[in-house]
């Protein structure tokens, strides 16, 4: 019964993804085309030949001479072969440089994210299990204070005092782990913790409130009257409770975050995907745009679809509609 | 009656406060400055805070206290057009969502979802290349982001309200669909309505900041909050304050909305206190 009902659902979210990004392409599409702006002009460049037949040529060319609904046709068959156009800047393929780019975002993000888990966690569950003591107080202004906090705020006062006032970090830039290992986690440093503060205040919040919920079940109160000791109560009955959610909200946090670092990448000169997408659109490179953005919606409807298949599969109490 | 006024405390006071000298600030800067936001003053360029430029000067020797008071104005107004516009889109979206459920619900939710699929910001900078930049732009590209999530809230309140016998008995009674729609159920919703319209002016204004530090806000001389972070970034070794200066504002005003939007939700949804 249980096993029919989640594969039903399965199909069900899966239908609803294709959907989804059926309309993420359709406005990506759109957006792009409504921008300023001749993708001819900027194919022949300032110099070039601008007589009729030559513009024609092109034209025909880029496909740009077909209805609408065609190129939109052409285009999404183009992109699920893995092709997103060539960039007008430099006429580098936009995959490859996406798929790049990416690479040093994620991992960015993921070491924001396990900075974040390993404080947050030990932090919500004492703050969930003693409620109202001073740790709880003190994480609850913490969290309150980040979460109002805008990550270039955060960034910014962490520039001013490790890098201008200490002048012990390099305040931007970026090099690749292969190159240079020690420089790599320099510059890396300052934007991690920017993301990590803001994430420990997500999370702590989180798992604070789930915990309450979990401290307070029969199941948990049977364990503590039993007698068992309170670090395994922690770990055997809560932590491991917590754990299906945590594990998806973090999924989604990640998702989210492959495409809302632009501001701390462009803040400390992190060259990763939110730092193209801004070079991008300072020099008009469209393609590049389309691309770099359709990649990061694509795999945010991704992730999520995968979380909540995750999130039923993992947690049989979970009520399917 | 007594339960409500116990929830107003001194943190709520402290927002209150904050929140009213930001409108004065919108509505009479010249209160709290007399220097002209737009003057240039090339002899007094990157001064560091003295007695008679409190929070110093920037690289075109303009007070920066006064560029703050001024830039109140189109931060205000951004937060607010936003919330404005994507309530008066997302709500009756929900509303109808909500109500008729089925097909119409599925084809209206799924748009949102792809609204959704964006982070935020990436989705305001895409918009942001249609645009010339001005307080309009920045609204309709804002808005366009948010609005999804009133659509939402006002959807699920939909989705119990309308099983309630009050609703049920109106429509016995032969009121109109739109009537129902838009007076008896929109009311019930009310609540959620105001909480999220605070909570996303916060929220718009924090959005505007950071396209204005990515250089897609508004185009100077005017002064903005978010425009005057993405300048003073060049000269964080010279004036310190000049970067903290609208820093601080921002997040104050933003943690202000929020403990705003915090104690309203409290006072008037008694049911979700925890």
């Amino acid at each position: 019964m249980r096993f029919t009902s989640t594969l039903k659902y399965i199909c069900r979210r899966l239908l609803m993804s294709i959907a989804v990004l059926f309309i993420v392409t359709v406005m990506i599409f759109v957006i792009v085309r409504l921008s300023p702006g001749d993708p001819v002009q900027s194919r022949i460049g300032p110099y070039g030949d601008y007589s009729a037949e030559n513009v024609a040529r092109i034209e025909a060319e880029m496909g740009l001479d077909k209805p609408l609904p065609v190129q939109y046709g052409i285009w999404l068959k183009d992109c699920l072969k893995g092709n997103l156009g060539v960039s007008l800047r430099n006429g580098a393929s936009v995959t490859e440089i996406v798929m790049e780019k990416l690479a040093v975002s994620v991992e960015l993000i993921i070491v924001s994210i396990i900075f974040a888990v390993i404080i947050s966690i030990p932090l919500g569950i004492i703050s969930g299990i003693k409620s109202g003591s001073p740790i709880d107080q003190i994480a609850s202004v913490f969290s309150t204070g980040f979460l109002a906090m805008p990550s270039f705020c955060t960034g910014l006062l962490l520039i001013v005092v490790l890098s201008v006032k200490l002048n012990i970090l390099p305040a931007n830039g970026y090099v690749s782990f292969a190159e240079n290992p020690m420089m790599n986690i320099q510059f890396l440093f300052m934007p991690a913790l920017t993301l990590g503060l803001y994430l420990i205040a997500v999370l702590t919040r989180f798992v604070r409130s789930e915990t309450m919920e979990v401290a307070t079940s029969n199941y948990v109160r049977t364990a503590r009257a039993k007698g068992l000791p309170s670090s395994m109560v922690n770990k055997r009955y809560i932590l491991k409770n917590i754990t299906t959610t945590l594990v998806t909200v973090v999924g989604i946090e990640f998702a989210t975050l492959l495409g809302g670092t632009v501001i701390v990448e462009q803040l400390f000169g992190w060259s990763g995907l939110g730092w193209y997408i801004c070079q991008s659109v300072a020099n008009r490179d469209y393609p590049a745009v389309q691309g770099s953005v359709l990649v990061i919606a694509v795999a945010f409807v991704l992730i999520n679809l995968l979380m909540d298949i995750l999130y039923v599969i993992l947690d049989p109490r979970i009520e399917l509609e | 009656m007594l339960k409500k006024k116990s929830k107003i405390n001194f943190v709520t006071i402290f927002a209150l406060i904050i929140l009213a000298v930001v409108i004065l600030m919108v509505i009479f800067p010249s209160l709290f400055t007399s220097y002209d936001p737009l003057e240039v003053n090339m002899e007094k360029k990157l001064l560091n805070p003295c007695s008679e430029h409190i929070l110093g000067t920037d690289e075109y020797g303009r007070d920066i206290f006064c560029r703050i008071v001024y830039g109140a104005r189109s931060s205000v107004s951004v937060g607010l057009g936003t919330a404005l516009l994507s309530a008066l889109l997302g709500v009756p979206l929900g509303l109808i969502a909500g109500y008729y459920g089925g097909v119409i619900d599925n084809i209206i939710m799924r748009i949102m979802d792809a609204f959704q699929s964006f982070p935020s910001i990436l989705l305001a900078i895409l918009l942001s290349t249609i645009f010339e930049t001005s307080v309009f732009s920045l609204i309709l590209t804002i808005s366009a982001v948010s609005f999804p999530r009133f659509a939402k809230l006002v959807r699920g309140n939909v989705l119990t309200i309308k099983k309630q016998d009050y609703v049920l008995a109106a429509k016995v009674a032969g009121v109109s669909k739109p009537y129902i729609l838009f007076n008896t159920i929109l009311r019930n919703c009310m609540s959620v309505v105001v909480v999220q319209f605070s909570m996303l002016t916060a929220t718009a204004i924090l959005i505007e900041a950071g396209m204005s530090f990515l250089g897609l806000g508004l185009k100077p001389p005017a002064p903005a909050w978010g425009s005057m972070l993405f300048y003073a970034n060049k000269y964080i070794n010279s004036n310190i304050s000049y970067i903290l200066s609208p820093t601080f504002t921002i997040f104050l005003v933003v943690l202000s909305i929020n403990l705003l939007g915090d104690a309203l939700r409290d006072l008037l949804d008694p049911k979700k206190k925890n």
